[in-house]
């Protein structure tokens, strides 16, 4: 199935590199020049089909702007090279994980066994960075041999590689930011960066399960916004892509149960009665076992180990927005322009957004903004400027608390008269922000709890709400 | 860093100053090289095993940077000889990559790994057979070949699994060796293998291996299939792949097989499994090809509505990289089956921190779901793109929205105000727009010449500032169609006098052609330009269809050819018909051929695979069984259709078939719906004439928990009974089962199915039959599985045929 794989760094170095076949014809193993060609391909990728527009990218270089360079465009994860091998790659934290294959593959089934060597090395050395790569290159080899045997996938799953890994992983610091967000009774996001594998000893046979091991489970219900608002602030598209993401580090691996919104219901069109949660779809894991999903939206499972997602639904429709946008433009003088951004945080007011960002590209011909903005109470450091080799007007706030209103207002100087083209220029505003312990679906997780009670046993559960933003645009 | 050095095999010293440098540094590798030589040699000296470890782990890493470290071969070799699983892994993993270049050094340690591969540890056993066989030198298959056959029969999973994988490795390394050693016989016994993974792998090597075959791939008959779908559950994420991957192969023996057999599959939809979930939609699409005839297209749209909510959460679900591939695929099965997706569309609506493959594919597909109802908000969408700051995305979203005028799909009116938003693109003096938005409307206006005159009043005024040559030339061509616009032989009239700074073909002929047009329709005016344009073109040598076309039109003047017969020839009918498209757009052979590749990175690149896989990677198969083993008559014929002859395993003519109970076996599977009347009692069944079971037997609840677990489950045999409807209750079953001889030896209802534990005595021989049903009430199919062990029974055909005997009776009397 597959000839190759190889993981690059985010510079191009080959980080760990495994031939399976031999398809490329007579070539020495340690032989590399091709995982170059592949590189300069990825990171200089042209969309350009034709001459001319060729020749507009290649007048974007010219004009050394790093928001213009962004046409260029991304390579596709699958695309053919001259040496006759099909290239297929996935990113993951600035690595590439890349496999060549000669033969007429399934690329959903090689992306996904990409994606899934990808998330193994994380689960097994903890994070996933070149440093952790580079440190532990040994224990991937040892995975890599597990997981595919002559270019076809064999086993992929966490907990049933772990009979036949005996490395140990070798940690890296990992670098927190989470900063003064956590309150002091929950755990740290570190926590979540352990590797799963318990030690060997020195005759490279497996010690029993680490004793000094928490017995604990992380569980995440993680919603991304897609939402996108007409310049009135009218909501012209949302959906809701949420999913149920574990992390288990439980000793004996016992069956879990997990509950969910008794009243939740499956699909648009069995709508059910006022104020229930409706999901368009959901997807379920492979170890999940529905036998009383219909009846009582409960799921038993004997979590893998490392992180997994148990489920994954989508929600289509009207849902409570968390912010609302409401922007204007004025045209003061024929070279000014007065931009004010009003948003409000319409999420009940225990709640706030973190880390928000809200960026508006400006027109090129722009020559200075001067940004001011207007905070009210209990809103977290804000800072707003005009980013000149981006384009854009960027306004950071480290806390938006629900129930607030924030106003920002730029004075805009062009280089030249206004036209109806430059206004075109401007916008759409982009709008990125986490909003911790939230969710807008309303689903939620009943409990969580081991299904045969056991004396003594008492895991340590943590569960996180958290709403992204995925897109969340304001047309202008 | 990563250029690699030729070994210096002591040649001459470079000479010259220019290859000072290159020396200087295969000098300071080499040292690198030479200093791991002496570490390795101290290597049986060193106690500390950590040390030892970090040893050859630098030989490693200096291996993946690109270092040639073949040089090391033989000192490595020496390392093999250890209790240290990790550094075994580490030397092996050295081995396997420079066996090649150093074979007979490693033809030495063949002894070694021969040895490991009778060790007491699986993973040890089963490493060292990895290694031995991923060495691939051609003098090796006679050290292979023993331990690998001894490795299918090992205790162990993994080990049997890595040694059907070893299989593959041989036959790429040695055919003759392979085929001697009838390999492919076993491969097909070991289907039934009780672990998932040791079937998924003979699946995979049964594939490469008979590729060459007319087949394709494995053949596979219907009792084959059945025994893998039965078991599908137990299989997964990417070996349940390999068992999907064999249904479109499979020509089922009627539509009521192919129905249930789509009932089967219908769980995996649900999984997080993009692979599967795609190849179960191709084992959908061609039960419903099997199933052909006038439903065909209803159902494939069936297959498609059902298809889209998970595929549709997938997509949103899953990374960046699959939601390419993903939509890719979506985006064949809206061609295939247009309108199914369109109440989707808003799932096609462009996010803005997406990779900008996945923003133009979702704007080429955009203007596939158009239809009366959401075509406005497609529009007002595209409109939107149009000002992306992204040229492509802009130019692409603008050919979508000619696209929807085109096929005419958003109802009355949407074609107009289509037209009236590229109008006003010409205007917003934005090169790519204008020019995209003038090649737009030709087309538009091809389509829809009732459109000419929301089209016409900003012509002229374009042609001055539309810069590039393909937009140019569409304006001119548009003057040249609307000739009631007044300005227009002006507006061409500039053209033509600065004919010579012209430098395009494309647009010299959009002109010629329209400066002809408007001669027919006002010739008065045009006269004197048409003259002076004719005489710049006749003499034009630059493109050669241009001077052929500016002879002939002087020639017909000159000749004095009458006005009429002149416009008939200038006139080039480019008027497309009502519900007539662009020739490109219903590419519809394409699409079939791609339909047949979904799945495979045809469908991605949108190309057929012969255009772009090497021809000795090239896999066609063929459908199968060419003629149903199960229908009277061709029963001899298939198996000699097969090659391998290993074929019967599960199937059920080995040697010795006796003719009646074949017979019985194809009528039992007639009741599956076919209504063959002679087939449907269930007495010629027996050989004898007689009852096929013995109603006297009987035994208690602990010899039937005995003898059920005396008998290993790899020799049980699965089957399938259809049933008219779902029972009532246990009893009905029992009751009826009774009347012919199957006794029951406990029974229950579960809120999801029905359990039966039931038992018969085969009449002929006397031998006992354990029978475990299960009827899953919540499937809508009235289905009842069967697992059927045969006590004393050799697991082998004479089983199958007594099972198909008992189903048959079952079917009968249920």
């Amino acid at each position: 199935m597959i000839s190759e794989f190889f993981v690059l760094s985010p510079r191009g170095d080959t980080i760990i590199a495994k031939q399976y076949r031999n398809d490329r014809g007579d070539v020495g193993a340690h032989e590399r020049s091709h995982t170059e060609a592949f590189f300069r391909k990825v990171k200089f990728w042209s969309d350009a089909t034709n001459e001319e527009e060729y020749e507009e990218l290649q007048d974007d270089d010219k004009a050394e702007d790093g928001a213009r360079l962004k046409r260029k465009g991304d390579a596709p994860p699958v695309f053919l090279m001259p040496d006759g091998m099909v290239y297929v790659h996935v990113k993951r934290n600035g690595l590439i994980f890349c496999c060549t294959t000669a033969r007429n593959v399934s690329p959903n089934t090689v992306i996904e066994l990409l994606a899934s060597i990808a998330r193994i090395f994380k689960d097994y050395c903890g994070t996933l960075s070149e440093e952790a790569l580079r440190k532990n290159f040994i224990l991937c080899y040892e995975l890599l041999d597990e997981m595919i045997d002559y270019g076809y996938p064999q086993v992929t799953r966490t907990e049933n590689l772990k009979s036949f890994v005996y490395n140990e992983p070798i940690l890296v610091e990992h670098v927190v930011n989470t900063g003064n967000l956590v309150n002091p009774k929950t755990a740290s996001a570190s926590a979540v960066h352990k590797p799963v594998i318990s030690s060997v000893n020195e005759n490279g046979r497996k010690s029993n399960v680490n004793a000094n091991q928490k017995n604990e489970i992380f569980v995440d219900i993680l919603e991304r916004l897609n939402v996108l608002f007409s310049n009135n602030g009218y909501v012209l598209n949302s959906t809701i892509d949420g999913c149920i993401q574990m992390k288990s580090y439980l000793a004996g691996n016992p069956e879990l149960r997990l509950a969910l919104n008794e009243d939740l219901v499956i699909g648009r069109n069995n709508a059910g009665s006022y104020g229930s949660v409706v999901v368009d779809d959901m997807n379920f894991n492979d170890c999940v076992n529905l036998a009383e999903f219909e009846s009582a939206r409960t799921l038993s499972f004997i979590p893998p180990d490392g992180e997994f997602v148990v489920l994954n639904y989508r929600v289509t429709g009207e849902f409570p927005t968390p912010f609302r946008i409401f922007p204007s433009i004025e045209e003061v003088e024929p070279k000014k322009l007065e931009v004010v951004i009003l948003i409000r945080g319409e999420m009940p007011a225990n709640h706030f957004g973190a880390n928000v960002t809200v960026e508006m590209p400006m027109p090129r011909c722009t020559a200075a903004a001067s940004c001011n903005v207007i905070s009210s109470p209990g809103s977290g450091y804000a800072n707003a400027e005009y980013v000149a080799h981006e384009g854009k007007l960027v306004w950071t706030m480290k806390k938006f608390p629900g129930g607030t209103e924030q106003t920002m207002r730029a004075k805009v100087t062009l280089n030249q008269p206004c036209t109806t083209q430059m206004r075109r220029e401007i916008g759409p505003i982009n709008m990125t922000f986490e909003i911790p312990m939230y969710n807008v679906s309303s689903l939620n997780v009943r409990y969580l709890r081991v299904a045969e009670a056991m004396v003594g046993y008492t895991p340590y559960r943590w569960v996180r709400y958290v709403t992204q933003s995925s897109s969340y645009v304001c047309r202008l | 860093m990563a250029t690699a050095y030729p070994p210096n095999q002591g040649g001459v010293p470079p000479e010259g100053p220019a290859a000072m440098p290159d020396s200087y540094f295969t000098e300071s590798r080499k040292g690198e090289v030479n200093e791991l030589k002496t570490l390795l040699r101290n290597f049986s000296t060193e106690r500390d095993p950590k040390r030892k470890r970090d040893i050859i782990k630098k030989v490693i890493a200096y291996m993946t940077l690109g270092i040639d470290v073949s040089r090391l071969f033989s000192e490595m070799m020496l390392a093999i000889e250890t209790r240290d699983l990790v550094i075994k892994k580490m030397v092996y993993l050295y081995l396997v990559n420079y066996a090649r270049s150093h074979p007979e050094l490693a033809t030495m340690c063949t002894n070694t790994l021969q040895k490991d591969c009778g060790n007491e540890d699986p993973m040890v056993r089963g490493l060292a057979l990895r290694a031995l066989c991923g060495l691939q030198l051609p003098g090796m298959v006679e050290y292979i070949s023993e331990p690998l056959r001894r490795s299918l029969t090992d205790g162990h999973a993994y080990v049997r699994k890595t040694g059907v994988m070893g299989m593959l490795k041989l036959y790429r390394l040695n055919r003759e060796a392979f085929q001697e050693s009838s390999f492919v016989d076993i491969l097909y016994d070991m289907l039934r293998d009780p672990d998932a993974s040791v079937v998924s792998n003979c699946i995979i090597v049964l594939n490469e291996v008979m590729a060459d075959s007319p087949n394709g791939g494995m053949a596979i008959n219907r009792a084959i299939m059945l025994h893998l779908l039965n078991r599908i559950h137990e299989f997964s994420e990417f070996s349940v792949v390999q068992i999907l991957d064999l249904v479109p192969k499979y020509i089922p023996a009627n539509n009521d097989e192919a129905y249930q057999i789509m009932n089967l599959l219908d769980p995996v939809l649900g999984r997080y499994s993009p692979g599967a979930v795609i190849a179960t939609i191709r084992a959908f699409w061609s039960m419903a090809e099997a199933v052909g005839g006038p439903d065909e297209e209803a159902m494939k749209r069936q297959i498609v509505s059902r298809c889209k909510a998970p595929l549709v959460t997938l997509i949103s679900s899953c990374s960046s990289e699959l939601g390419y591939s993903l939509l890719k695929h979506a985006e064949s099965l809206i061609d295939a089956v247009p309108g199914v997706f369109d109440d989707e569309y808003r799932q096609f609506f462009l996010k803005y921190n997406e990779p900008t493959h996945i923003k133009y594919l979702k704007i080429s597909i955009l203007p596939k779901l158009a239809n009366p109802e959401n075509a406005p908000d497609i529009v007002a969408e595209l409109a939107e793109c149009v000002n992306d700051m992204n040229i492509k995305i802009s130019r692409y979203s603008v050919r979508s929205l000619m696209q929807i005028a085109c096929r005419d799909t958003g109802g009355p009116g949407c074609a107009e105000s289509i037209a009236r938003r590229l109008v006003e693109m010409l205007d917003l003096n934005v090169s790519h727009i204008c020019s995209e938005a003038a090649t737009s409307l030709a087309s538009v206006i091809r389509k829809h010449p009732g459109l000419k005159s929301v089209i016409a009043p900003p012509l002229s005024r374009s042609l001055k500032y539309v810069e590039e040559s393909s937009g140019k030339g569409s304006i001119v061509y548009l003057l040249g169609e609307c000739s009631e616009v007044t300005m227009a032989p002006y507006a061409l009239e500039k053209l033509i006098d600065t004919y010579d700074k012209i430098d395009d073909a494309t647009i010299k002929i959009a002109l010629l052609s329209s400066t002809m047009k408007l001669f027919c329709q006002r010739p008065a005016e045009v006269q004197a330009m048409l003259g002076r344009l004719l005489a710049k073109a006749t003499d034009d040598v630059s493109s050669q269809d241009l001077h052929d076309r500016a002879l002939l039109y002087y020639r017909m003047l000159e000749s004095g050819v009458d006005l009429p017969v002149l416009a008939s020839v200038v006139d080039t009918k480019t008027a497309l018909g009502q519900g007539v498209n662009f020739a490109e757009e219903d590419d519809f052979e394409l699409r079939a051929e791609l339909m047949k590749e979904f799945n495979t990175l045809s469908i991605v690149f949108g190309r057929e695979s012969k255009n772009f896989i090497a021809e000795e990677f090239q896999v066609k198969f063929a459908k199968q069984p060419k003629e149903h083993p199960l229908e009277p008559g061709s029963e001899g014929a298939a198996p000699s259709a097969i090659p391998g002859g290993g074929l019967d395993v599960l199937g059920k003519t080995s040697a010795p078939a006796p003719a009646p109970a074949v017979a019985a076996a194809a009528g039992s599977f007639d009741l599956l719906g076919m209504g063959d009347p002679g087939g449907a009692a269930p007495a010629p069944a027996a050989p004898s004439g007689g009852p096929p079971f013995n109603a006297a037997v009987s035994m208690t609840g602990d010899e039937y928990q005995n003898t059920w677990g005396a008998i290993n489950d790899s020799q049980s045999v699965v089957s399938m009974v259809p049933l008219k409807k779902i029972p009532g209750s246990t009893q009905e079953v029992e009751t009826a089962l009774a009347r012919h001889g199957i006794k029951t030896m406990a029974s229950g209802e579960l809120p999801t199915e029905f359990k039966f534990f039931l038992y018969a005595q085969d009449s002929p021989t006397g031998l006992l039959m354990l029978i475990q049903g299960n009827l899953d009430k919540q499937s809508g199919e009235a289905l009842l599985v069967l697992t059927v062990k045969v006590n004393g029974g050799d697991g082998g055909a004479s089983d199958q045929q007594k099972v198909d005997t008992l189903t048959a009776v079952m079917s009968s009397a249920l």
